[in-house]
């Protein structure tokens, strides 16, 4: 890998693992103070007093993403060299679509079929993978002791449960994604090769074939929305709907936003 | 040229991001007060999703709006917010979501930390619609629901929205004026808190995860973005089908301008045959018309007409845009004041000074707040078990019912018999929220509830929902005249209570016989 695209890659690599642990440490922080078992478990103090705990989390985060921006300016980089499956691989499977419509033969291909075969294969078995995971879990929560004294402890282990099921779910899904994007690379190269040798089949515009519709119907549907809306505020100004707006806008029911 | 073009758009779209965040939340002085803003322009909905009970909105949220005026839909037909929400939806579309809602600028941010980044697919296109199922359950069916049981439930906002996690209630726990309400979270903002927290990680490795996915805001929007006004359009006879503008863009369309696009307008630039515009563009902007035969001299004379048409246009719209925001920021900061309150209001039969000698309870509540009503139980038992020890429970209505239930009718229904007092909150003049309330410290939530002891001094206050046994715990201690927990950081506690409403003469509610 050239070095400056490595020097992203591991500041980008970093970030998130820093990233991932503020957010973590922020939401265990919350879950330890609420299971934390007293009658009143949030107060100022309490709070204060994890957040001195998750604030190194938040000044590396911080400082990661300062020296993401300085990296950015300092070793600048193509964008799509950064993009395993990259957007050029989209636009090129599009036109091969398109132009297969018109000439299959050229364009058809040993190698990507064998591609593509490979990959639908790998995404049925993570998807086998999943589901046993998903499954597995499930039994656990629905199966565990409940018992109305021990709540916590069995919030606790469901959410362990989930927590280590979405750790392997997520390795095996990551793993899966990075043969995919090599296939999708190797695809890529192939179709290009394809594409150049019909290029031929292009000078056919598709413009012909297509008519743009009259706007004028939708000029009429917009204009009759439009009308229908000022009518249904008038009419609601004077049904009292808008001073109910105004009312819960200046009063919170503190329960309707979350405050409970 | 196309280099050059994308950085310059989406600057100018970060920039309109940023303007409308600021128009929208213009009340910066309510983060320094720990208070949201009561002011009458909370009439009109904002365009994005801006909750409403954020310190510095002056605007109300659309989304709680429509949910709220579902739930109460059985009193009034909520033809205006259907009317707002008909206007924005054929108007912008989602347009609103590329550049008007604050929210969105929150994630494009967040997204713009360097990390690896988790890229459209198959499966997000899947999940795409899953903010539609959340629109249909959670913002129409639920609140409709519990309409019939009269209890309103906006289920968006009390149990998912991230927006109003952190715009409404971190905004407020953050001042210190509202300590109290620290009291009582529990297990709803524990599981709102993970939430969002876990929606604002996501949204660093997958572009606009909560727009893409969860928001019912901008799900009504893209039903609408087709035929709105303002937004993206594709002329479909100039395109050649490369699929560059498909590939460019980040969130699930499958057309440019469907109801997955938020107009953001960066698949402009890439279109080799320029079959993307803005709509609309050309009313304001006419295509330069230059004759075939034209010499390079009037060719250059048309294009420096357009030019200068541009710039006019880009000034007055400057101008317009920094003018309103200054405007709106000197307003809501240093012009606009609360209508005072004046403390010798009202014309009924009830004033808390004929109390003295008692220990007085106040709670304040409304039909419309179901925390309220849930605690309503705790208050009719104490008014009951302490009637013969000199304690005296009095329940303030708000003044308005929000097309809710009138009070009588849900005292008739669930109080009958009550020992406690029924009573109704007055309004000032040009006011838009209650005034005994917030004589007596009230910051714009509810419930509220105080104590107060045989002399008049607010022993105990509370914005939290109070149980029997902390609230019989604290009677007690107003009847002991024990004020050692007397906090006065905390609203209006060792304050007479006197002093604060003189003669604020409320009126007893009708109960029905
Ligand atoms: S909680 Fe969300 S939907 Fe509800 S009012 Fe606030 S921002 Fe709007
Ligand atoms: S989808 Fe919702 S949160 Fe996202 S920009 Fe649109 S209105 Fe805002
Ligand atoms: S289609 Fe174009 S305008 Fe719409 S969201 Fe995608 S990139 Fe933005």
């Amino acid at each position: 890998m050239e070095k400056r695209i490595k020097i992203h890659y591991i500041t980008g690599l970093v970030t998130a693992a820093l990233v991932l642990l503020l957010g973590l440490s922020l939401a265990i922080s919350a879950a330890v103070i609420y299971f934390g078992g007293t009658e009143q478990p949030y107060s100022r103090e309490t709070v204060g007093e994890y957040l001195k705990y998750v604030l190194p989390f938040g000044i590396l985060c911080i400082l990661a993403v300062i020296s993401g921006i300085v990296i950015k300016f300092v070793f600048p980089l193509e964008k799509s060299k950064l993009l395993p499956q990259s957007d050029e691989f989209r636009a090129l499977k599009r036109q091969r679509a398109r132009l297969e419509k018109k000439n299959a033969e050229a364009l058809s291909d040993e190698r990507i079929l064998k591609e593509s075969l490979y990959r639908k294969k790998i995404s049925i078995a993570l998807l086998a993978v999943l589901s046993i995971l998903g499954i597995a879990a499930l039994l656990v929560a629905l199966l565990g002791n409940y018992d109305a004294a021990l709540i916590n402890e069995s919030v606790i282990r469901v959410a362990l449960t989930v927590f280590a099921v979405a750790l392997i779910g997520g390795a095996c899904a990551y793993v899966a994604k990075i043969y995919m994007a090599a296939s999708a690379r190797r695809e890529a190269e192939i179709i290009k090769e394809l594409l150049n040798s019909c290029e031929s089949l292009e000078s056919s515009s598709a413009a012909e074939e297509k008519v743009d519709r009259k706007p004028l119907y939708m000029n009429i549907a917009r204009a009759s929305i439009f009308a229908l809306a000022v009518v249904f505020i008038v009419i609601g100004i004077f049904n009292g709907g808008m001073a109910d707006v105004l009312g819960k806008a200046v009063r919170i029911c503190t329960e309707c936003i979350g405050l409970g | 040229m196309e280099k050059n073009l994308k950085p310059k758009l989406t600057f100018k779209r970060r920039l309109i991001q940023l303007y409308a965040a600021l128009l929208t939340n213009a009340n910066i002085k309510g983060f320094a007060t720990g208070s949201i803003f009561k002011g009458n322009s909370k009439n009109a909905c904002v365009p994005g999703l801006n909750c409403y009970s954020c310190p510095g909105a002056v605007g109300a949220c659309p989304l709680g709006s429509l949910q709220n005026a579902l739930a109460s839909s059985g009193k009034t037909v909520p033809y205006y917010m259907f009317g707002i929400m008909l206007l924005y939806c054929i108007t912008f579309g989602r347009w609103i979501c590329g550049f008007l809602c604050p929210f969105g600028l929150i994630q494009d941010l967040l997204h713009k930390i360097k990390t690896p980044k988790l890229k459209k697919s198959r499966v997000t296109r899947i999940l795409s619609y899953f903010k539609y199922v959340l629109l249909v359950l959670f913002v129409v069916i639920i609140p409709l629901a519990y309409m019939f049981k009269d209890m309103p439930l906006p289920a968006f906002c009390k149990y998912i929205c991230p927006a109003g996690t952190l715009g409404g209630a971190i905004s407020l726990l953050i001042h210190p004026a509202n300590t109290g309400m620290f009291e009582m979270l529990g297990p709803l903002f524990t599981w709102k808190f993970a939430l969002m927290i876990s929606i604002l990680v996501g949204c660093v490795f997958i572009y606009r995860l909560f727009c893409r996915f969860i928001c019912p805001l901008g799900a009504l929007y893209g039903i609408f973005n087709k035929i709105s006004i303002l937004g993206i359009k594709l002329e479909k006879n100039k395109c050649i089908d490369c699929g560059l503008c498909h590939a460019k863009c980040k969130v699930d369309i499958k057309h440019v301008g469907d109801h997955e696009c938020i107009s953001c307008g960066e698949c402009i630039s890439v279109c080799p045959t320029k079959a993307i515009s803005w709509k609309g563009s050309k009313i304001i902007l006419p295509e330069n018309e230059i004759p075939e035969a034209a010499t390079e001299e009037e060719k250059t004379v048309i294009t420096k007409k357009r030019e200068k048409r541009v710039f006019i246009l880009r000034l007055v719209a400057a101008v317009l845009m920094v003018s309103t925001l200054a405007g709106a920021l000197v307003y809501y900061n240093f012009i606009y004041e609360e209508p005072e309150i004046s403390t010798d209001i009202g014309t009924g039969d009830f004033n808390v000074e004929d109390f003295r000698g008692k220990v007085v309870v106040i709670n304040f509540w409304g039909t419309w707040c179901s925390g309220c009503k849930k605690e309503l139980p705790a208050f009719n038992k104490v008014a009951s078990d302490y009637a013969d020890k000199d304690v005296v429970v009095v329940t303030v209505h708000t003044s308005g019912t929000e097309g809710w239930e009138e009070p009588e009718v849900y005292i008739d229904k669930n109080l009958k018999g009550s020992k406690m007092l029924f009573v109704r909150d007055v309004r000032v003049e040009g006011a838009a929220y209650d005034t005994y309330y917030t004589a007596l410290g009230g910051p714009g939530t509810y419930p509220m509830t105080l104590i107060l002891d045989d002399k008049g001094v607010v022993n105990y206050t509370t914005v939290a929902e109070l149980d029997y046994e902390s609230l019989a715990a604290e009677v007690e201690k107003a009847l002991a005249k024990d004020t050692s927990g007397i906090d006065t950081d905390n609203l209006f506690e060792g304050y007479v209570v006197g002093d604060l409403c003189p003669s604020m003469d409320l009126e007893y509610i009708e109960l029905i016989e």
